[in-house]
């Protein structure tokens, strides 16, 4: 028998014993009592129900220890089934983990590489822009090839050589804002595959760290119902409890499914 | 089949399953979120959910959402929320914050993750089917409670909305002739015990309540200490600990930065008479139950007036009730009951398990 029962029954005793005054013994003719400690009354106890359920167990027919016998095996395997089902379910957890580690890792390498990615584009942008704005147009260079193709009139040589230089400054111009626009249009494509990574690693760390929660998670505590219970019968005021319960239900019935369902 | 609690045979018609059935009782309130489960577990938080407010609060705080104090503690790097407001939630009603708008989403994710995080903390097996009650303030209206159920649906399997001083008085068993006051944060909800369920006559909401008094006392503090600094948090807190409507209630000195010094001030004329406040709408409110009902049971209803919630844990309110009634209605006695923080969610908690079988069914 188990020291718990052997406290309670200690407990019992200390609490139901009741004190006598050696006085009042004394008053009673009564000159020597036999003591017997609780502790030795808990025994004596724990001892007296031990037999009894020895007897108990000698008395029982073959067919109640054959049904004991069942009872107890169809629970072990039951409890047998249970683990097994727990083991199964802690090792897909832990599938789970290394997959979402795994994925974590491709993440942060794909990261890293978009990262640079992005530093070098910008950096050749920048590189593409000041070309664009080292080129300039030499006016005096543009005069001295036309007047050399035979144009000898020195106004028209220059006019001419001034309209050719707004014309390619007017091209290149154009052709610096249609670069840039490429530019920014990979920029942000960039970034938002950048901001697109960050999101999905975000994700995938709070996806981890769920997982590793769940790991340590604990199993929660069970219910001491297995069904439904429902008010009883003999509960005290059976029928208005159940009317205030009933009205309860319609209320949430039409709320919930509307008044067409009540 | 036996009833694990009672040892008693369980109803015919009880159908053995596979499967284990867990109810809670909820009090969503605003001040504190309160839960009792049928696994014995109870739980109760502040109606406080907080989200970091960048990357760099999300890793120093090492998590996603905060709850109840540690959001509190930590409301600097979080966006706060306290989603719910006189009861229910925010913008689901029509003053206040606008239903649909961004700030209402979020509120009613707070209140949906404050929720879930109350549940949790109840231990439920994930191989559990979990069907709860929840309390409302006793005038909720219709689309009130359905922004509440919204929210419960997600982590329930079942749900059902009763009103809160109701769940009280079903919780401790007193349905005939007894008032209850549920004095919460954002509601003090009187109700009037007849017998049958209780209806909208039978139901006063006031909002002279928790958060009402806190406005009280911070006032009367600020024309004390014109250079005190404080908050209403801080207020909340004092009054939490140490608020007393009685003139023998003990005497209150706390810290308050003055000029940046921490200075002794003694409150204890602003927290008593802030909270005394709440006496005069009570008893007007239960004078006008009162002289609403039967003539013949008037005296029995005033002879069993029942004090719940958060509120009612204030030093001395029961008996300052009392003396008003004596004054202004001749008589009354006011008890406050057991547990006022989970007195809501254990009369929940009741009506979840009374609740018959086939109910519980044509809801899932």
């Amino acid at each position: 028998m188990s020291s718990r029962i052997a406290k309670t029954i200690f407990d019992l005793f200390a609490r139901q014993g009741r004190d006598a005054q050696v006085q009042d013994l004394a008053k009673q003719g009564i000159e020597k009592v036999t003591l017997l400690g609780a502790d030795q009354l808990a025994v004596l106890v724990e001892r007296a129900l031990d037999r009894a359920l020895e007897q108990r167990m000698l008395e029982l027919t073959e067919p109640e220890k054959a049904q004991l016998l069942e009872r107890a095996h169809a629970e072990f395997e039951a409890l047998r089934a249970q683990l097994q089902g727990l083991e199964g379910e802690a090792d897909a957890k832990r599938r789970q983990l290394e997959e979402l580690e795994g994925r974590l890792g491709t993440l942060h390498k794909d990261f890293q590489s978009a990262n640079a990615s992005l530093d070098a584009e910008l950096a050749a942008a920048s590189a593409e822009g000041a070309e664009f704005a080292e080129a300039d147009v030499d006016a005096a260079t543009l005069i001295a090839i036309i007047q050399n193709a035979g144009v000898r009139d020195a106004a028209a040589a220059q006019r001419v050589a001034l309209a050719i230089a707004e014309h390619l400054r007017a091209e290149r111009s154009r052709a610096a804002e249609a670069a840039a626009r490429a530019q920014r249009e990979r920029i942000e494509n960039l970034e938002r595959r950048l901001a697109k990574l960050n999101d999905t690693l975000s994700r995938t760390e709070e996806e981890l760290e769920r997982a590793l929660q769940s790991g340590e998670r604990v199993e929660g505590v069970a219910s001491i119902y297995r069904t439904v219970q429902g008010l009883r019968a003999s509960a005290k005021e059976f029928e208005r409890k159940r009317a205030m319960l009933s009205d309860i239900f319609q209320k949430n019935l039409i709320l919930q499914k509307g008044a067409a369902t009540a | 089949m036996s009833d694990s609690t009672s040892g008693k045979p369980a109803a015919a018609g009880d159908e053995k399953k596979s499967h284990g059935v867990l109810y809670v009782g909820i009090d969503l309130g605003t001040s504190r979120t309160s839960v009792s489960a049928s696994n014995g577990q109870r739980a109760t938080l502040s109606s406080y959910v907080g989200y970091p407010k960048d990357v760099v609060a999300r890793k120093l705080l090492k998590k996603d959402v905060l709850f109840g104090d540690e959001a509190l503690e930590n409301r600097l790097a979080l966006r706060l929320y306290r989603p719910l407001e006189h009861g229910i939630i925010k913008g689901s009603h029509d003053r206040g914050v606008a239903e649909g708008s961004a700030e209402w989403q979020d509120n009613l994710k707070a209140a949906r993750d404050l929720l879930r995080e109350a549940i949790t903390q109840v231990k439920p097996r994930a191989d559990e089917l979990v069907y709860g009650v929840v309390g409302a303030p006793a005038q909720a209206s219709t689309k009130n409670q359905k922004s509440l159920l919204e929210v419960a649906k997600e982590m329930l399997d079942s749900v059902m909305i009763c009103s809160e001083p109701f769940a009280v008085a079903y919780g401790v068993d007193r349905l005939d002739d007894c008032l209850v006051i549920d004095i919460g944060a954002g509601t003090t909800d009187l109700c009037r015990m007849h017998g049958t369920m209780p209806e909208e006559g039978d139901q006063i909401t006031l909002t002279e309540a928790g958060d009402f008094l806190d406005g009280e006392i911070e006032k009367r503090i600020k024309a004390k200490f014109p250079k005190a600094q404080f908050t209403r948090n801080m207020v909340k807190s004092w009054k939490e600990k140490f608020s007393n409507v009685l003139d023998s209630g003990p005497q209150v000195v706390v810290n308050i930065p003055i000029e940046g010094k921490p200075t002794p001030c003694d409150i204890t004329d602003c927290t008593r008479d802030g909270c005394r406040q709440i006496v005069r709408p009570i008893t007007d409110a239960i004078g006008r139950l009162i002289a609403s009902f039967d003539p013949e049971f008037q005296d029995r209803l005033k002879q069993n007036v029942l004090l719940a919630g958060g509120g009612s844990l204030i030093g001395g309110l029961d008996l300052a009730i009392e003396s008003d009634m004596h004054d202004r209605l001749g008589s009354g006695h006011v008890v406050r009951i057991d547990d006022p923080t989970y007195g809501g969610a254990n009369g929940a908690l009741k009506i979840a398990h009374d609740m018959p079988p086939e109910f519980w069914q044509k809801l899932k």
